[in-house]
Order: C-alpha cells, then structure tokens, then sequence
C-alpha cells in the first residue's frame, strides 16, 4: 500500500468558526495504481488533494491519517513536507500559466527540482529537463527548453509541467483539473500521456476531476465526493455498472448522451449543493436526494462493502445492494 | 418565399494585433474567414469548435456586438450592420443572448425583477403592469417562483442564476437567441437542470437558438443542425444526429473521439506525426490522420453533399 488516508477531515477557519469541507474520507492507493476523485464544486475534492500535499489554506485543522510509504503526512511538519513535495509526490494544478513562473524559462523551471531535491548541477539538470521534456512529447525539446511559458501553447505547457512534476521520479503524482482548461483533444492527449508515464514508472495517479466520464477512461478505481464527504468508491467499471448511491446515480443520468434523441429531458437533480458548513450533520446529499429519510439528516453514514472493494455510504442502501 | 430567419454570407472578420517593432506592419488574424449559413425558423443551429476556432467572434458578429471585416449577416432578410441605429434597437428586442457566466453577467445590485425585465424597459414600450407579469410569467417559464424576483443574484446558485438569464433573455419573446457556452460553468447536476429549460422554451415559444459550444453532448441536444468550426471556417456542417454520429471530416472525427463517454470503452487518441503548418493548403492538414498531398498544398472549399450536409475536405471518411 504506497498510500493510505483514514478518516480525513479538514476544517477551514472562518467568521462563523470553523467550516467542515472535508469529512470522515478514507481510501487508499497500490504503487501503480490510479484512482479518480469526482466531484462538483464544494464536494471537498480539491481540499483532499491538498490535504496529502499538505497545502491546505493557513489556518486550516486536518484531523486523521495519510499513511505515506510508512509516515503519516498529517503529521509532519513544513519542513519534512516540503522535501516529500516535488520529490516523492509531485501535483499537477488546473491552470499551469499560473503554476509556472513567466520570468523563468522552462528548462530552467524544470530542472529547479533536480537541483533543489537530487543535488545535481545546473548544467547537469538541464540536459536531463532536456530529456524530461522530449519524454512528454514536446515538439523540439531543446527550444521548448529555451522558451519562456507565455510563448507555448496550454497544452505544452501542462506538458511541461507533467515533465517538471516527473522530474525527481516520484511515487505518487496528485492531477487537480489537469485538463479542464484545455481542448478536448489536447485533454485526450495529455491524459494518455500520463498513464502511459505512470504505466512505465509505476507512479501512482490521484486524478481530481468534476467529469466523471474523464475519470472513467483515465482511471482504476473511483471516489465520488459529495459535500465534503465520500459517497461511493470501487472499480470503475463496477461504479459505473451498478453504481448503488443514489448520488452517483443521479450524476449518471443527468448528463446529455452522445446520440440521445433531441428534446429529451434530462433527469435533472432538483436543487442546489448546501454551502459547506451548512449540510446535514448525516448525509450531505439528504434533502437533494429523493429518497431521504428523517434519519438520513442525522445519522453517520453508515459504510456497506460489497464484492471486490466496491463501497457505499447510503442509509438506503441495504446489504444485498438494493435501494430500501 | 419568405427570408430565412438568420443568413450569415461570407462572413470574415479579421482582428489586426500589436506590431512587433515599430516599423513592422501591424500582423492580421483572421477570426473568421468566409462562413456562410442559413438558419429557418424554429431550427435551432449549433456551432462547435476549440478555443480559437472563431465561434465566440461570429456570435458576437451574429449579435451586432461586432462589426464585420466583411460579408453580412441578415435577420428576415433585412442586413444587421446596415440598419440605421433605431431599426438596429427595434430588431434587438427579437435577438437576445446568454452567456457563459452566470455570475458576471448578472448585475449584483438589481433585484432579479430589474434584471429580468430590463430588456423589456430599454427595447419595448409596454406598460408597468405588463411588464410586471411578464416578469412573473418569464421565472415561473424557467422553474423559479414570483417571489424570487424580489431577491438578489447572490441568493442563488450558479443554475438558478443561469436560468434567471435565459427569462431575461426571453422575456421579449426573441425570435433568436445566442447561447454562448450557456452551460459549460455549472456542475453536471445543475446543467441538466439549464438544458431542461431550454428545450422547453424551444418547445413552448418556439425559439431558435445558435448555441456556440465546445461540448458536442450540448450541441446534440439542443440543436437540429450543427457547424464544425476550424481555425476561423467551417469543415462540416449538417443535420445534428447524423453528423455526430457519423463524421466526415477528419477533424470532426478528432473531436467526437476525443470526447470522454461513459458508454464506450476508452480507445488511445492516435497522434499525427509532426508537419510544417501549411500556407495554402487545409489548415487543419498538420494535425490530420489521413492527410496526402494535395491537402497541403490546396485548401478544400466547402461544398454541399446529397444528404444535407457541408464538408470541407478532399477526402472525407464516409464515401
């Protein structure tokens, strides 16, 4: 087990105390292996992948463990996190305009890791961002080593960017969004690139994505996060094939199929998510949900298991799989 | 017969950008470059492409936010960007818009009754009470209640934002309105809960929507007739069902691919191998699979099929 988070929670501060964004999370990840977070905006999907980073807003509370090749990282502090980040776990973010320095040339950007984490010379660092850089594919290496960020294109850049977080050979690589501000075809690209890059390494992939359908061809095994707290993980195929929450349900249905007859309506989920901080103490989803109960608001989500590591948080839900 | 609801002809809208020394020529880019179509009434027309493929700008162009390089756009026949300035603001009241972002393109200091009966207050003369059951009538059109109208944007979610500005941009009874991106800022959930009410108002008052997308999912939805875009031209054009279903142009193909399906099982995005950008051949050659020769050295014109559909390619995959 290369990664292993029990009971996360996180509390962000605010005016009105503190805020629960992320509650009662546990999952793990096998060398190699790739899992996908889904969720909407509020689900806590992004605090989860910050949390193992331990890059979570000043002032923000982590309670539970994230057991990482043998140390728990909720317990280290800033100084052995920052030698872990970059090094043994690389992030790739949304946006790599903002995430790349603009002053500094790419090459350079790329290398800083190599000697910052692995001692080696300037000059050394370079030729290997060279290389780095030629292993995601970039056109022409050598000038797209020489190039300031503004003069490539997105999807270069977050090529770039997979090469600087590759750079040091980590164990484990946290993708936040990595595609949501590119083309579809360059996210089809830059996705694939990425799981042949962790097939070859057996580097383990975090995919944090709002689109299911992206998790689905990109990764193993999927968590489903609804206001902050875990609904439903397993294999994807077996999520997707007999997803068992009502959440993920709804999520199947609402979206518009490719090749569905024109004028049909969707399967709308009636409301909004609740604010973070104002959802039900029980289920996040109760209330949204069609099938909500009185107990549903109130109690623990309960964890059901089924074949093949394929888990469940619903009331509802009984032990055979079926709706109650 | 009568003129077609929307005809766009050999619309070019070229943008000049910063010189790059002070003695060098100002360089052009061609935002869009030659596009032609005809929309009828009640036939709802999608426009798909990547960023930089042109769409936002021939929106804009549809809209008279932009004036052309050249070409027209006609509106029942009569030329947008040739109307004197009262007819243009007669005719706006039939042409509204919605955009992508639900949060800036509602003023936050307007009660929603404000925001939604403004087109009403600057482009129709209609009376105080009118106006307020129009209002009433427009949010209850996209599933808000009567008492909503009172509150502010802030109140709402992204969805219900959304939908406050497809009553605003419906409560003239447009003839037309521009989606741009109508959906593409809201989580799963609540965009089903948006496509719902706009295909009930394409149901109900008969409106025609130009939807401007990158998702084809979206597109296919909402519109009979799609156009592919590319690099300021359209590839392909046809009926919706059939051309996502069955794309003739390598490029659509590319993007109909590339689109991540829950029901299908996930195949490798196949990479072209790297050529030179081309100058007078098919702008979209240096990224095709099936590129020969001659598609870099002549650009494929537009041209009509038997089955309703335009393609722009000298090798197009069905026969």
């Amino acid at each position: 087990m290369l990664l292993e988070v029990r009971d996360l929670a996180v509390d962000l501060p605010s005016p009105a105390g503190p805020l629960s964004v992320v509650r009662d999370v546990s999952f793990s990840l096998d060398a190699g292996d790739s899992l996908g977070v889904v969720g909407e905006s509020g689900s806590g999907k992004t605090m989860t992948a910050l949390a193992l980073m331990g890059l979570l807003p000043d002032g923000a509370r982590v309670s539970g463990a994230i057991w990482f090749e043998g140390r728990d990282l909720a317990r280290l502090d800033e100084a052995e996190l920052q030698k872990l980040r970059g090094d043994r776990i690389a992030m790739i973010f949304q946006e790599p305009m903002t995430a790349l320095n603009p002053l500094h040339r790419i090459g350079a950007q790329v290398a800083e890791p190599l000697v910052l984490h692995r001692g080696m010379t300037k000059r050394a660092a370079w030729a290997e961002a060279v290389r780095l850089l030629d292993r995601v594919r970039l056109r022409d290496p050598e000038r797209a080593a020489r190039a300031y960020p503004f003069a490539l294109s997105g999807g270069e850049r977050q090529r770039a960017m997979i090469a600087m977080a590759l750079s040091c050979g980590p164990k484990l690589i946290i993708a936040d969004e990595p595609t949501t501000a590119l083309d579809v075809t360059v996210q089809a690209k830059i996705l694939d690139l990425l799981a042949t890059l962790s097939a070859q390494t057996e580097m383990a992939t975090l995919l944090v994505s709002h689109d299911l359908a992206v998790i689905a061809r990109h990764c193993r095994r999927v968590l489903v996060m609804y206001g902050g707290a875990a609904m439903e993980s397993g294999p994807v195929e077996a999520v997707l094939r007999r997803a068992r929450h009502p959440y993920t349900r709804a999520l199947l249905e609402a979206r518009p199929r490719p090749g569905a007859p024109r004028g049909e309506r969707l399967r709308a989920i009636a409301g909004a998510a609740s604010p973070a901080g104002e959802a039900p103490r029980g289920c996040p989803f109760a209330g949204r949900c069609p099938l909500t109960l009185d107990a549903c608001r109130a109690t623990p989500l309960p964890t059901l298991e089924f074949e093949a590591d394929h888990r469940v948080r619903c009331l509802r839900v009984d032990a055979s799989g079926r709706l109650t | 017969m009568s003129a077609p609801l929307l005809q766009v002809a050999d619309l070019v809208k070229v943008y000049s950008l910063a010189r790059p020394g002070w003695f060098a020529p100002r360089p052009k880019r061609l935002a869009v470059d030659g596009v032609s179509f005809v929309v009828e009434a009640g036939r709802s027309f999608g426009v798909v492409g990547e960023s930089g493929s042109g769409k936002s700008t021939l929106a804009r162009a549809v809209m008279a936010l932009e004036r052309p390089t050249s070409g027209s756009v006609r509106i029942e026949g009569r030329s947008l960007h040739d109307l004197p300035r009262g007819e243009l603001r007669a005719l706006r009241a039939h042409i509204q818009m919605i955009f992508q972002d639900p949060y800036g393109s509602l003023d936050p200091r307007q009660r929603v009754a404000r925001i939604v009966a403004e087109p009403l207050i600057s482009l129709a003369r209609v009376s105080r009470r009118e106006r307020a059951a129009r209002v009433e009538a427009a949010l209850a059109a996209v599933g808000l209640s009567g008492a909503d109208a009172a509150k502010y944007p802030h109140e709402f979610s992204g969805g219900q934002r959304q939908r406050i500005a497809i009553a605003r941009a419906l409560i003239t009874r447009p003839k037309l309105v521009v989606a741009d991106e109508p959906v593409s800022a809201l989580d799963v959930s609540i965009q089903a809960q948006v496509l719902n009410v706009m295909t009930d108002m394409q149901r109900d008052s008969g409106v025609t929507f130009i939807v401007i997308s990158h998702d084809l999912a979206v597109v296919g939805r909402l519109c009979d007739e799609v156009a592919v875009m590319f690099r300021g031209r359209f590839v392909e054009t046809g009926p919706s069902a059939a051309l996502l279903a069955k794309p003739a142009h390598p490029y659509t193909r590319e993007l109909v691919d590339a689109e991540p399906k829950l029901e299908q099982a996930p195949a490798a995005a196949p990479e072209a191998p790297p050529r030179p950008d081309v100058r007078s051949g098919c702008a979209y050659a240096p990224r095709c699979l099936y590129a020969q020769a001659r598609c870099l050295e002549e650009a494929p014109r537009l041209t009509a099929r038997g089955d309703g559909r335009r393609i722009a390619c000298h090798f197009p995959l069905l026969g």
